[in-house]
């Protein structure tokens, strides 16, 4: 594989020249560095334009950022630090064949995971067929006893799941993990699309590019197919941990955008095993709640009762029927990464089909076998914690000290449950405008399944991007940004 | 309406005019006494700070001009400065963007950054005088925002209940200061070397251009009560804010299921409506102390009725 680097080629100074992605799967260039036929209308605009130019579409694009508050919060010892969401100018492309196979397999996946979410929390035949060990399911933090034997509405429990896809050096596509209890980043697709089409117009007019501006409805519509009792008009809420909350911008931003409240615990209180919420007209019955908190907060009564989060009597409601949750308790247990290694086995045993987008090796550490592999491979590996998010407290191998190895080896043998190893997987990268250069950096993409009646996924999703040289890591809290992702219709 | 989104609406029309108050006194203050017959700069501060209820700390503050636009104005820790207040206006319109429009909460958003990253040198009086006109003129645009698109249900009652309420409290406040001050001018034109602490007192209240239209530039105190205390048209006058909210309590109570009494609103506004038939002449000559500390006192009992009834849910409620 040669060093790409698009200087070899260009020899007009425009913003493409001296462009190098290294031996890494660029999304815009072939290895030959010639722009991929997907991308040529891209390509051409960026060849015509300054430095100038596009500096002043990105300083729109920041401004207009800055102005809508579409910030998130960075929380670091005590102190907390409010963050414009980085937003890269330059769009990432998926042709339509592509994402008709990403498409499919994003929902066989999220199917495959809500029917095994019932049968863990109803007979365990999967458990009982042995094709997942009992103990690891047993032992999932997110594994929630209280689930057990509950009927929710429609058998739904995933009423929206965000899962991390990425492509590896040869730009093959594999899931990297699944996201079921409180996916976040879908205002910021919305956001992104918004800044893009002001920033490239004639894009638009060139490309036929899938919309995503339904995805409030799409998502209030699911919301409405969980109404208890098939209730025709509910009365939905969004429940979000408060003004404070790291993704705060995301919850009132949704919540507006589908016309439902934005509620705290504060603001709903449970009588008689209903949930009302308290209003200047008195108390108002509340039908469906989009959780935006985890398990542990929504209930003091049940999960952690020193939450002042939550609602008291909330699950007591949710459990006698009466208010619908979104997305249902305990789904979490299904996207715990040591789980994820057998959601291929979880898709086999309930579809009867095979995986149409592959998972990334996974090795667990409570497999002896697995576990001195993963001692004697540190350096190619990236060890995650199960229940981690954000991007907090993974190590990459290559990139660590021999300390830190040792001290991250340690607790993977003290706690073996508690962690996954994975190959270190180059991710592919994708040319972004920073600091006035065209420079690649690594990408990954979040898309998001809708379930109501059916699972659909909006076209795209977000594309995450690491902004730091050479990094791969490209959660917002830990330096990522984002780009616009554009599906082509065709 | 929720409970805690009444509040933010609430709050948000109080702080968003409890800042436009505040900005508006800083900058006559400052033309006032960039004027170079005058000489009373300690005592002018102190009487502005006064009139907003702020009790200047020995330790905390000096009269020097800097420390003080530092401390009231950009400390946003500092809860009587207008940079705090805009902050909570902000941080009232995140919670209500199922509420507002995004183009209203984008006009707040703006203002909270363009004031948090404001630093007029003190050697360069001119951006003082841009700064204050750009933060007025960012305010007029959310006043106008909120106008043309919010809806007109208890939302709004709300939101215009906590603007004249605050309205209320701020400009009975000012004119409490004012006239305990000028006591002598009562009853004839304003003397020449107290010309400027009129127009300042007019301006304060974006009224002097009204004041002229209406009575030319013939200064006198009771034609100035006239338009600051009992005018029906003038929309910055006492009798204006307690029509308002007499018309916001109105709505309130018919969009609710546990409104307010009538005999409590009565009681709260009581005072304020007798006083309002009365006219300038007369008011001028009468305890006027008595009447401004009222007011202020019947704001605060207001406030904390609005929030018995309406923000703090009463918990023995429930539905059948």
């Amino acid at each position: 594989m040669t060093r790409a680097s698009l200087s070899l080629i260009n020899d007009t100074p425009s913003i493409l020249h001296r462009y190098s992605f290294g031996d890494n799967f660029d999304e815009m260039f072939d290895h030959h560095a010639n722009p991929r036929e997907l991308f040529l209308g891209v390509y051409q605009l960026l060849n015509s334009l300054t430095k100038q130019q596009l500096n002043i579409r990105q300083k729109a694009s920041d401004l207009s950022f800055l102005n809508q508050g579409i910030t998130f919060t960075v929380y670091h010892n005590s102190e907390s630090s409010e963050h414009i969401f980085p937003y890269d100018l330059i769009p990432r492309l998926i042709d339509a064949q592509q994402w008709r196979i990403l498409e499919a397999g994003l929902i066989q996946r999220t199917l495959a995971l809500n029917l095994f979410l019932h049968d863990i929390y109803h007979e365990a035949h999967i458990l009982r067929d042995k094709v997942i060990p009992v103990e690891l399911v047993y032992t999932c933090k997110h594994f929630r006893r209280e689930m057990i034997g509950i009927n929710v509405p429609n058998k739904q429990y995933i009423t929206l799941a965000g899962i991390d896809i990425i492509r590896d050096h040869h730009g093959k596509w594999f899931v990297l993990e699944d996201n079921l209890r409180v996916p976040s980043g879908a205002s910021y697709v919305l956001s992104n699309r918004e800044a893009s089409q002001r920033a490239f117009p004639s894009l638009f007019n060139q490309y036929g590019i899938r919309s995503v501006n339904h995805y409030p409805q799409l998502l209030l519509n699911a919301l409405k197919e969980l109404a208890p009792h098939g209730k025709q008009d509910p009365m939905i809420v969004l429940l979000s941990p408060g003004a404070y909350n790291s993704a705060y911008y995301e919850h009132s931003f949704l919540g507006a955008q589908m016309g439902v409240p934005i509620v705290e615990g504060r603001d709903l209180i449970v009588h008689d095993n209903h949930v009302f919420l308290r209003t200047t007209q008195g108390l108002q019955p509340v039908d469906v709640i989009y959780r935006r908190l985890d398990d542990d907060f929504l209930d003091p009564l049940i999960f952690q009762s020193d939450s002042l989060l939550g609602v008291p009597g909330l699950f007591n409601a949710f459990q006698a029927g009466n208010v619908a949750l979104a997305n249902v308790p305990g789904t979490g247990v299904a996207d715990d990464k040591a789980i994820y290694s057998f959601v291929p086995a979880i898709i086999r045993y309930y579809l009867q089909q095979e995986p149409l987008i592959d998972n990334v090796t996974t090795y667990l550490p409570e497999n002896p076998e697995h576990l001195d592999f993963i001692k004697e491979n540190i350096d190619q590996l990236v060890i995650k914690p199960v229940g981690g998010a954000g991007g907090y407290g993974l190590l990459i191998g290559s990139q660590a000290s021999d300390t830190e190895k040792q001290v991250c080896l340690e607790q993977v043998i003290k706690n073996p449950r508690n962690y996954i190893a994975q190959p270190i997987i180059r991710l592919s990268t994708s040319p972004c405008y920073i600091d006035s250069r065209l420079v690649s950096r690594h990408v990954d993409l979040r898309p998001f399944v809708v379930f109501g009646k059916k699972p659909t996924v909006l076209p795209g999703g977000l594309t995450r991007v690491a902004l730091k040289e050479g990094s791969l890591v490209v959660n917002s809290s830990q330096g990522g940004g984002s780009k616009d992702t554009w599906v082509l219709t065709g | 309406m929720l409970c805690s989104l009444a509040d933010n609406l609430f709050w948000l029309g109080r702080y968003l005019k409890r800042a436009d108050h505040m900005i508006r006194l800083f900058e006559v203050n400052l033309e006032i006494m960039t004027n170079s017959n005058y000489h009373l700069t300690e005592y002018r501060w102190w009487l502005m700070l006064t009139s907003l209820g702020i009790v200047p700390q020995p330790n905390k503050s000096s009269t020097r001009e800097d420390e003080i636009f530092k401390l009231y104005l950009f400390d946003e820790k500092n809860y009587q400065s207008a940079l705090y207040c805009i902050a909570q206006a902000r941080m009232n319109a995140r919670q209500l963007r199922s509420i507002i429009s995004s183009e209203i909460f984008e006009r707040i958003n703006e203002l909270f950054l363009a004031v948090k990253s404001a630093t007029p040198q003190e050697d360069q009086d001119s951006r003082w005088h841009d700064f204050f006109k750009k933060t007025k003129s960012q305010l007029n645009l959310i006043q106008g925002s909120t106008q043309e698109v919010m809806l007109r249900d208890d939302g709004w009652a709300f939101l215009q209940l906590g603007k004249y309420l605050e309205h209320l409290g701020s400009v009975a406040s000012l004119l409490n200061v004012f006239f305990s001050d000028y006591q002598d001018q009562v009853g004839s034109q304003v003397k020449p070397s107290d010309y400027i602490e009129w127009v300042g007192l007019l301006k304060s209240v974006s009224a002097f251009e009204s004041y002229l239209k209406v009575h030319t530039n013939n200064l006198k105190p009771e034609l100035i009560v006239d338009l600051l205390v009992f005018s029906q048209v003038f929309p910055q006058s006492i009798r204006y804010s307690v029509d308002k909210i007499f018309s916001a309590l109105k709505k309130i109570k018919e969009c609710s299921k546990q409104p307010m009494q009538d005999q409590e609103i009565h009681e709260a506004l009581h005072g304020l409506e007798v006083v309002s038939k009365s006219g300038g002449e007369e008011f001028i000559h009468s305890n006027r102390g008595v009447y401004f500390n009222e007011i202020q006192r019947k704001c605060i009992h207001l406030n904390n009725l609005i929030y018995k009834t309406y923000i703090e849910f009463p918990n023995s409620y429930f539905v059948n």
